[in-house]
């Protein structure tokens, strides 16, 4: 818990979550302890590198039946529950984040460095980005983000966000159950639990954002229950892959497939057919050693 | 005489074994290997289809008639998308 005092100093006592974006670091301060619970959910604050900050107070109070949302004594809403507070604050982040970079296309994918190397691991939704992803972070991989990640002319950056993991993934990496304990979580209109986890809780040393080039991507291929494997691709397979998983901004479209043919062309491209854990991190494991020699 | 020439509204972007084109008329993007970018370089108004056949038979000294075959269904596929257009000179 991070219990403060809202003014600095003598006054009601809060409870603060922080949150980031590329240029924000935005405080959500609630007196609510239900509240900060969900809010939690929403927690995620890594080292961002190069960039300024602006700090960015959030408030939410209860007022009559409701709790109301303001943000620079500007009233951004009101909702009925702490978890539709927790909603509201998710999609206003999320916005936030994309205002840093609007004109920038978003690949739906996961960052990982390692002695200084880019990979990223790019797929459709229950490709397995997040398993092997929290798998590499306990083989010592540095995690950025594993969700989305801007590509920009000069290189690509991690959308700051905690790991979000879904109970049955702790089936598969046993060491996660413990972890999840004590997790905040969000649980979905099926009454599923989706955890909200700090990387560094997860087994990562560090967790830093940076912009910077990306030396090799994975196009991820779920086999379930079998062997893992992987293969190389052209530059034109890979930009088209990656364009599968990518958010076009409205405007400006043409620079920004030209972004990904620049930054994701240039990278060594590869399809892993996901299926044991142990065998895609040998098979990360190569493409990153034969990058190093 | 009509010449094949490269569309207007096109963002070309090259990667290591093709070219990366973005329409920008129709919002849609192409993937050219590297034999139909060049195919595509050579659209630069100084000649019809047989111009270019003939062109890149003497650059790569082919002389097999399924190149060719290959080559004029390159420049037609081109053609059918938009990428590129014959003008009268």
């Amino acid at each position: 818990m991070h219990p403060v005092s809202a003014e600095g100093g003598a006054g009601p006592i809060s409870f603060q979550v922080i949150a980031r974006s590329w240029s924000r670091r935005v405080a959500l301060l609630t007196s609510d302890v239900n509240v900060f619970q969900a809010l939690r959910y929403l927690e995620c604050d890594p080292e961002i590198a190069g960039a300024s900050q602006d700090d960015v107070v959030v408030s939410v109070e209860p007022h009559g039946s409701c709790f109301r949302i303001v943000q620079e004594k500007v009233v951004l809403s009101e909702q009925r529950s702490a978890k539709d507070v927790t909603e509201f604050l998710h999609g206003h982040l999320v916005l936030l984040s994309l205002d840093d970079f609007p004109t920038t296309p978003l690949i739906h994918g996961a960052s990982l460095r390692r002695e200084g190397h880019r990979i990223l691991l790019v797929g459709p939704k229950g490709a397995g980005k997040t398993t092997l992803t929290l798998r590499l972070i306990q083989e010592g991989y540095e995690f950025e983000g594993d969700e989305n990640v801007f590509v920009t002319f000069d290189g690509v950056l991690a959308r700051a966000r905690g790991i979000r993991i879904k109970k049955s993934t702790a089936t598969i990496l046993p060491k996660l159950t413990e972890l999840l304990s004590a997790a905040p979580y969000y649980e979905n209109n099926l009454g599923d639990r989706i955890y909200n986890v700090d990387p560094r809780q997860a087994g990562a040393s560090i967790w830093r954002i940076e912009m910077g080039p990306v030396e090799a991507v994975a196009i991820l291929r779920p086999n379930h229950g079998g062997k893992s494997s992987m293969r190389p691709v052209s530059s034109l397979a890979l930009v088209q892959e990656v364009l599968r998983e990518t958010g076009l901004p409205e405007t400006e479209r043409a620079a920004a497939i030209g972004a990904i043919a620049k930054v994701i062309g240039n990278a060594r491209g590869f399809e892993l057919s996901l299926g044991d854990l142990a065998g895609a991190v040998d098979c990360i494991n190569q493409v990153l050693e034969d990058l190093a020699d | 005489m009509e010449m094949l020439v490269r569309a207007d509204g096109l963002d070309v972007n090259e990667v290591p074994d093709g070219y990366v084109i973005y329409q920008t008329t129709s919002d849609r993007v192409h993937y050219l290997n590297k034999t139909a970018a060049i195919v595509f370089e050579l659209c630069d108004g100084s000649g019809g289809a047989d111009d270019i056949v003939a062109r890149i038979g003497q650059m790569f000294d082919l002389d097999d008639a399924t190149d060719n075959v290959a080559i004029e269904a390159c420049i037609q596929s081109l053609l059918k998308e938009g990428l590129v257009l014959y003008r009268s000179k």
